[in-house]
């Protein structure tokens, strides 16, 4: 962006390689959530690695066994019947903050196994709209914008997601390492006001916004700051960091070698939803 | 296990024994060896001659010109243009010889010792460009104290030389000598033989130049006009250099004439820059000031978007030196160096960073047997970041510094052997990170602990002339460090600042259990280690030479990056509890050699093999931004590179040039912590990040006409390593990749051709150029995105940095 800005950008071209496929690997993405807009379905989504180029949805991977224990009771995921790969836990299972829970999974003979625990999230104070001017970083539009307070104790992270109309917003952007995600570490016990995460992302009047502030910990912001880092691809610009494999919290216990990628998050979650207002 | 250094008080000692005794050192030969020179000559009979060579017409200095007595002894005047010559007493010719000047032979009647400036009159469009040291000139090759691994590069070269915009460079020149490689089109930063960037100690008037990058790295701070010599060691370091692992480029700003006021204005494509120079009234010296600012940003200013219309770009260089002569052979110098890089997007994200530097010396022959410089620099660099319009405004700014003291003898020991000797003491002082509100802002202003260090050298080295065709160089520099408080050292669960989750098969930050406050003052940890160095070359007559090379240097501060490059937002980290010195070996054997008429052509060959250790890389995922614990975030590791360089020059006729290739390898293995870990890639050697196997470069300049030239570069390279992605996924609404082995792939076939078309007269000079003239695609790297059809398909990207880019400058002296 900032090279652009100075009319020395390059040019990109699309290439073709032969590459040598890695080893399908079991891709895990599992949400334990606690919301304070009422209980969500608790589900695991897990899918399979597959070639690089390949159109589509990732393969989804099917006949997995999938159990959650919180330390008195386990409970297994039923696989749902219209979208392959969901795994929904049943409706008794009412996760907790200060819960440790253990995500197990057999597949393929092979036992997956992460433990988390359910960290608490401050709430979203108001979620509004702003109409943003076009500029080098973007296009002119409506932004979502949201005010939150941090906790008077250190040591809170955050990651937020966006959804329009039900159906979630993202896109690989330099940006979503530092708007994805944040680190109290700098602003500790403050009000923060006129945030904008998703400041890439137009949204029009009519559409339901939704605004979801997730609980990190320390491991799992490291992790999503790394799954930012190279979402964007290591695009050759002065400031994007060396190529690496981004590895989650879940181990096979069978073969470790053939570690899945993914992560199990335990998470405390303030959601807000309002309608983007005509202007 | 690592020991425990903080309850352990041997701890820290035997990590300096560590140091000491993995660098054996048998100080009884290299002691013998310092009485081997010639008997001294009887007393009654020896005189010595002692000055500076100058440039006729602006009383500059001129570095290494040869000053030799015909069929008696010879001496090169040093980096300071100052010689002191041994000879009989009598009548002699003396024979002064300087590239880029006319030889000048003088018959003097010396009876006694005598100071003695030679003044060289300077050829006219002159181009002696490649200068692989110690074989300088046929008829002086068998008295040149052999230098290897050298290189240097004049001004005028480097005019010539077709670059980028047409804005003359001199790293970006360097690199088309052999050995040296360019990192990345978008970096200054620049890899001598398979070193890291930040292994190279670029220094400007002897001050240390942090990073060398304007526009993130797409030029070099260095303002040709203001520069008057730049020279390279690769390999054999003279001891008086220390503090960093592969190289020494050491930039010699101009003094100024002192004879004449005058100046030039050059308006390029890119920035425009003037000089002014002159003497000083009311004493014999000389200064000079040069400036250089872009002006992008200009156009900027004309656009119809107000967004472009506010955003900022620019960068800016101050260049400023005095001299004045005191008495026939001493001089004080000051000299400085401002210069600033800003950018500002709108009021989204601002960034700015800049050098100053600074150095006063104090030079003064003494009973012309004795050369002494004492030496003040001071240096800092800063850069900040501001990330604006998001409900959390801030700005980060980080900076290091140093000031320090250096004091430099050059003693003659007899007309074959000198001595040099002397030491340096430096304060170091690190800003890691400063973190501020900008506006309405709840964040609160913190800043990361800042880093103080002191760094002592003493250093004693010797050069003699064994026999006619045998010449020796050798040395010994002891460098330590000591980290001081005030410091906040955290210590962890099982002294483990990092460790592997064996389930998870990642590196982890580990688990702070405890931590000790360091006074101001307080000694943290100390480092010390004896870096002896030798080189040997023998004539073997008619113009040929063989040389061999040993050298041990260290460096006690890590540039910690976390991106593909140098860039200007990188931090560095001084040695510490857990951070080890780096140091490394070279051992190197070169050829070289004249042949054609006269000594037309000049080939050389060189070998280098060398061992790094206590280098450092990353983790995968490391969070080193603001990050006040980075040894959670590094593994220790090692180094190997080796290679071989061709050398080959037309050093006069209409056409002259070089052709450089260098065949090498650069790899790195970080074996983990040795407690059952992988390390990093397996514990295998990989890559480094600018790893080129086959590096050739050709350069050559041909006049057309009386005033034309014509410059051109083309550059042939093994393509960038990188890390290629093996397969796809899909995670939290985004389509992510897995990776095969670090830097397992390669990029395509780098090349390029650069011309420069150059007309000179007495006043005004225009320079066309054109850069990447065939426009080829050179791929810098390899990443990946979504297709615009389908967010659900992934495509393969490489991408470039410069298509072809036409120049034009004009230059107007007065």
């Amino acid at each position: 962006m900032m090279v652009a800005a100075m009319g020395l950008a390059g040019c990109t071209r699309v290439v073709e390689m032969d590459i040598d496929e890695g080893p399908e690997r079991l891709v895990i993405q599992a949400l334990l959530q606690r919301t304070d807009a009422g209980q969500r379905p608790q589900v695991v989504r897990l899918s399979l690695t597959d070639e690089l180029t390949t159109p589509g949805a990732t393969p989804p991977a099917l006949g997995a066994r999938v159990e959650l224990d919180d330390g008195s009771r386990a409970f297994v995921a039923a696989a749902s019947a219209e979208s392959p790969g969901l795994y929904v836990f049943p409706e008794a299972l009412s996760p907790d903050v200060g819960g440790v829970y253990t995500l197990t999974i057999d597949y393929e003979g092979e036992r997956y196994q992460s433990v988390d625990t359910l960290l608490a999230v401050a709430p979203i104070d108001s979620l509004y709209f702003a109409y943003r001017e076009a500029s080098i970083a973007g296009d002119a539009g409506i932004r979502s914008v949201i005010d939150y307070t941090d906790p008077p104790q250190p040591g809170n992270y955050y990651l937020w997601q966006l959804f329009v109309n039900d159906s979630l917003r993202i896109e690989a952007d330099f940006g979503n390492r530092t708007r994805l995600i944040s680190s109290d570490e700098f602003y500790n016990g403050s009000r923060v006001i006129g945030f904008r995460p998703y400041d890439e992302e137009i949204v029009v009047p009519g559409e339901v916004v939704t605004m979801r502030q997730i609980a990190l910990s320390r491991a799992s912001y490291n992790y999503y700051g790394a799954l930012l880092d190279q979402s964007t691809g290591n695009d050759g610009s002065p400031f994007s960091v060396p190529a690496a494999s981004v590895r989650g919290n879940v181990a096979n216990l069978t073969n470790p070698g053939h570690y899945p990628l993914g992560y199990f998050l335990a998470a405390g979650v303030a959601e807000r939803t309002a309608v983007v207002p005509a202007p | 296990m690592p020991c425990d250094w903080r309850r352990d008080a041997n701890c820290t000692q035997r990590w300096q024994l560590r140091f000491h005794i993995f660098r054996p050192l048998r100080l009884a030969p290299w002691l013998a060896l310092a009485c081997w020179g010639p008997a001294p000559l009887a007393a009654q009979s020896t005189v010595r001659l002692s000055g500076y060579v100058r440039a006729a017409g602006s009383a500059e200095v001129i570095r290494y010109a040869q000053v030799l007595v015909e069929g008696g002894s010879a001496a090169q005047s040093n980096q300071d243009g100052f010689y002191i010559l041994t000879l009989k007493a009598g009548r002699q010719v003396i024979r002064i010889r300087a590239i880029g000047y006319s030889p000048r032979v003088d018959t003097l009647d010396v009876l006694a010792s005598q100071a003695r400036d030679f003044m060289l009159e300077p050829v006219a469009v002159q181009l002696e460009a490649l200068v692989v040291e110690g074989q300088r000139d046929t008829a002086l090759i068998e008295i040149a104290p052999a230098e290897m691994s050298a290189l240097r590069l004049d001004r005028r070269t480097i005019e010539l030389t077709p670059v980028i915009l047409g804005e003359a460079d001199p790293i970006r020149t360097m690199t088309l000598l052999p050995g040296v490689k360019q990192v990345s089109d978008n970096s200054t930063g620049f890899s001598v033989r398979g070193g890291a960037p930040d292994q190279n100690l670029i220094l400007l008037d002897e001050s240390t130049i942090y990073n060398p990058s304007h526009v993130f790295g797409f030029f070099s701070v260095f303002n040709v006009d203001a520069i008057d010599d730049v020279k390279l060691y690769k390999g054999e370091m003279p001891p008086r250099f220390g503090g960093r692992l592969s190289s020494v480029l050491d930039v010699r700003q101009r003094e100024g004439n002192a004879t004449n006021y005058g100046g030039q204005v050059t308006v390029g494509t890119l920035a425009a820059r003037a000089l002014v120079e002159g003497p000083i009234p009311g004493v014999k010296g000389s200064f000079l000031i040069a400036a250089r600012r872009t002006y992008a940003d200009l156009f900027l200013k004309l656009s119809s978007d107000p967004n472009l219309r506010s955003s900022v770009a620019n960068f800016y260089d101050l260049n400023a030196k005095a001299n004045i002569r005191l008495g026939s052979t001493g001089a004080v110098m000051v000299s400085g160096y401002f210069g600033r890089d800003r950018y500002r997007i709108g009021n989204r994200f601002a960034a700015n960073w800049g050098n100053s530097s600074g150095t006063v010396r104090w030079n003064q022959g003494f009973g012309s047997r004795l050369f002494s410089k004492v030496t003040l620099t001071a240096s800092d660099y800063d850069f900040g970041l501001e990330f604006l319009g998001n409900g959390r405004d801030f700005s980060r700014v980080a900076r290091v510094g140093n000031f320090g003291v250096q004091v430099n003898e050059q003693f003659t020991l007899g007309s074959n052997s000198t001595l040099e000797f002397g030491g340096e003491l430096t304060r170091q002082v690190l800003h890691p990170g400063l973190v501020t509100p900008v506006g309405d802002s709840p964040i609160i202003p913190t800043e990361l602990q800042p880093r103080y260090g002191l760094a002592p050298a003493l250093y004693v080295g010797q050069a003699v002339q064994l026999a006619p065709s045998i010449s020796l160089r050798y040395g010994l520099r002891w460098s330590g460090f000591r980290l001081s408080g005030p410091l906040t050292v955290y210590r962890y669960h099982d002294d483990q600042p990092l460790r592997y989750n064996f389930a998870l098969g990642r590196y982890e930050p580990g688990i702070v259990v405890d931590s000790t406050e360091y006074k101001s003052g307080q000694s943290i940890v100390t480092f010390g280690g004896l870096e002896p160095r030798v080189a040997v070359s023998v004539g073997l007559g008619r113009g040929r030479t063989l040389a061999a090379s040993y050298t041990r240097t260290s460096q006690f501060l890590h540039l910690i990056s976390n991106t593909n490059t140098q860039t200007p937002v990188d931090v560095w980290e001084p040695v510490g509890p857990y951070l080890q010195p780096q140091w490394g070996d070279q051992v190197a054997l070169g050829y070289s050699g004249t042949f054609g008429g006269g000594g037309m052509y000049e080939l050389s060959f060189e070998g280098y093999y060398r061992w790094l250790y206590g280098v450092t890389d990353l983790i995968d995922g490391a969070d080193i931004t603001l990050n006040d614990r980075l040894e959670t975030a590094m593994l220790p590791g090692q180094g190997r590179a080796y290679g071989l360089e061709v050398a080959l020059r037309r050093r006069f006729g209409k056409l002259t040039g070089w052709l450089s290739y260098t065949l090498s390898r650069a790899e790195r293995r970080v074996p983990g912590l040795g407690l059952g870990d992988p390390g990093l890639n397996d514990g295998k050697w990989y890559p480094a990040p600018y790893d080129k196997t086959h590096d050739l470069s050709l350069v050559g300049y041909y006049p057309l006409g009386r005033k034309w030239t014509v410059g051109a570069t083309f550059v042939l390279s093994t393509g960038l390593p990188v890390t290629v992605p093996v397969s796809r996924y899909q995670y939290g609404g985004l389509l992510l990749v897995e990776y095969g082995p670090r830097n397992g792939g390669r990029l395509p076939l780098y090349h390029r051709l650069d011309i420069a078309f150059t007309r000179s007269s007495a006043r005004t000079e225009w320079q066309f150029g054109l850069y990447n003239a065939y426009n080829r695609f050179n791929a810098q790297s390899l990443s990946f995105r979504q297709t615009e059809a389908n967010p659900l398909q992934l495509e393969l990207i490489q991408s470039s940095v410069f298509g072809i880019v036409p120049s034009v400058s004009f230059t107007y002296k007065f």
